[in-house]
């Protein structure tokens, strides 16, 4: 299984997304889960249900933070205020690892609460590694940046999108969290090769996968994490999984949220590449032997 | 961001619950289109954007119609939807969290009680007592302070917990079903100051709102502004009975806790609720 630095080498299997519909389902029936992922942003509060049931949930399973309020690609520097809550949310969670997405979506203190493309360019290149730096320097925590559903491409850019997020990555020193739909979305919405994407990221630096399901338009697609995971993404995951070996993986679901078993089942799915990939490294081992 | 807070028109409006309005988006909205995206042979420019432009609004008012929903009763829903429009245009989010969307939803009516149908006063107090709710939720639970210490100790009220004077019966309007015409009684507005006083607070995970009397609220009031047991019942005019049984509510609820360290009147601010003369006193880490 994967772990490296960018794990805290600590390794994962599969997860699921910690959602309000599903909180009385966790809790009395505790079901053989993985680890959850926690959106950070729900849980920078002084108190009442959302720490209660944290805490809970905690007591019985690995969570993983995942940010949506970072911004590393915002030119006017990170927000000490929003570090200093996720700090000591890592500090009650003890996350392995935390992750956040390669955007930016906030302008002097006014938010987007939306995950906004960058242009390509080295200057932005500079600004979200000099940002990523700072915060996985004081958060303490390896952090490993997600790529973004995107429905824009900047007239700025100089190079394709993996190129960027390789050079972002490099100078920061942090690792990736690789959303496959994503890149999938990304791919119709902008008319590129997936595959060359997935083929193209510095594997050894992925921390962890994402997959999810999407909403498929005449002329674009939207990233709405409200459906099962299509045969597309399976294929390029699995394309993912055998270029960087089993990773822990996460199934969104956020809207027209299934039943937890449902959901559960549906993430699940991702363990067959996984046993396929080592079966077929274990016969390449067997046949070198 | 510029372009994103623009008011939606055309199709993009169609898909909300906004009522119609005639426009367009701006020239300067085209111009960034033209000037920084790239257009594809399935998407031109300007409505790459305008799917980000109309991401913007979907998410936003999503948010507040879950947050708000006695306050659209009160309004109907074009008139709901027109005061929401107006709020988020002047008020755009400053916080990481849509659940504070709303926090300054009650001031706005104050300041533009033309966008409150002909119940001004109403609005803003509903507003006011709908977001409470959401604040709430996410707000601390302190120990509650042990009855041997209640005489000595410095006390102050549970975070979870906020006290309104109102001057309109709003928690009735509050509690009244979708499909239920809502009483005249309510909607008059009665002279004088505020005599409506509630309490809104957390209880085994649900949030609950409870009307208190006059002499209940002001007790409540005075041991958050003295800290001390013993002046606050000097100063109450309730007799030793009801002390006795509010005691036992407040004890059941666990609302009394011991005053955080370090004790300072910085930390005391006080609140005008609506239009009354009566100040509402809470801690301010509550508003932060």
């Amino acid at each position: 299984m994967n772990t490296s630095r960018f794990t805290n080498f600590q390794s994962l299997g599969i997860g699921i997304g910690l959602r309000v519909p599903h909180y009385d389902h966790i809790l009395s029936r505790r079901p053989a889960v993985d680890w959850f992922e926690i959106i950070s942003e729900n849980y920078l509060v002084d108190g009442g249900r959302p720490l209660e049931v944290l805490d809970q949930i905690m007591a019985q399973y690995q969570v993983v933070q995942h940010g949506v309020g970072l911004y590393p690609g915002s030119a006017q520097g990170l927000n000490w205020d929003h570090l200093r809550k996720l700090k000591k949310l890592v500090q009650r969670t003890k996350t392995p690892w935390i992750s956040d997405h390669l955007c930016w979506g906030s302008v002097d203190g006014t938010s987007s609460h939306d995950l906004l493309p960058m242009p390509y360019t080295r200057e932005a290149v500079e600004q979200c590694a000099e940002n990523l730096r700072i915060a996985q320097d004081f958060l303490e925590r390896p952090l490993a940046v997600e790529n973004v559903s995107s429905y824009a491409e900047f007239k700025d850019s100089t190079m394709t999108e993996w190129e960027f997020l390789t050079e972002v990555v490099e100078h920061a020193d942090c690792g990736i969290l690789l959303d496959v739909n994503n890149i999938y979305v990304s791919s119709v919405n902008h008319g590129f090769n997936p595959l060359d994407y997935v083929e193209n990221v510095p594997h050894e630096r992925v921390a962890q996968m994402h997959i999810a399901g999407h909403s498929r338009y005449e002329r674009f697609i939207i990233d709405t994490h409200d459906h099962p995971v299509i045969d597309p993404v399976w294929k390029l995951y699995a394309r993912a999984i055998e270029l960087c070996g089993p990773t822990a993986t996460l199934l969104e679901w956020d809207d027209k949220i299934p039943p937890f078993e449902e959901v559960h089942a549906e993430a699940l799915k991702a363990k067959r590449f996984w046993n396929h990939t080592v079966e077929t490294r274990h016969a390449e081992v067997a046949h070198v032997v | 961001m510029a372009a994103l807070r623009e008011p939606v028109f055309g199709s993009s409006r169609e898909l909300t619950s906004l009522p119609p309005r005639d426009g367009e988006v701006s020239a300067d909205f085209a111009t960034l289109a033209e000037n920084e995206i790239i257009s594809t042979p399935n998407l031109h420019a300007h409505e790459r954007l305008e799917l980000y432009h109309r991401q913007y609004w979907f998410r936003l008012l999503d948010s507040i119609d879950e947050d708000f929903p006695a306050l659209k009763r009160l309004l109907g829903a074009e008139k709901f939807w027109r005061l929401i429009e107006a709020y988020l245009e002047i008020v755009p989010s400053r916080s990481f969290t849509l659940r504070h969307l709303g926090s300054g939803l009650a001031d706005f009516l104050k300041v533009h009680p033309g966008l409150a149908g002909g119940h001004p006063v109403q609005a803003a107090e509903l507003a006011q007592l709908e977001y409470a709710l959401c604040d709430i939720f996410e707000a601390p639970a302190r120990p509650a302070v042990a009855a041997e210490k209640l005489v000595e100790a410095t006390l102050a009220l549970q975070p979870h917990l906020r006290l309104f004077a109102f001057r309109t019966p709003v928690d009735g309007l509050w509690r009244l079903g979708d499909d239920v015409a809502v009483p005249a009684e309510l909607l008059v507005l009665p002279a004088g100051e505020a005599d409506f006083h509630v309490a809104i607070f957390r209880h085994q995970a649900r949030q609950i709102v409870r009307r208190i009397r006059r002499e209940e609220f002001s007790l409540l009031q005075s041991i958050v502004a003295t800290g001390s047991l013993a002046a606050a019942l000097d100063s109450s005019d309730a007799t030793a009975e009801e002390v006795r049984a509010w005691f036992q509510s407040w004890t059941e609820l666990g609302w009394l806790c011991e005053r955080e360290l370090p004790a300072s009147p910085a930390k005391i601010k006080i609140l005008e609720s609506s239009n009354n003369h009566l100040p509402v006193i809470v801690p301010l880490h509550h508003h932060l």
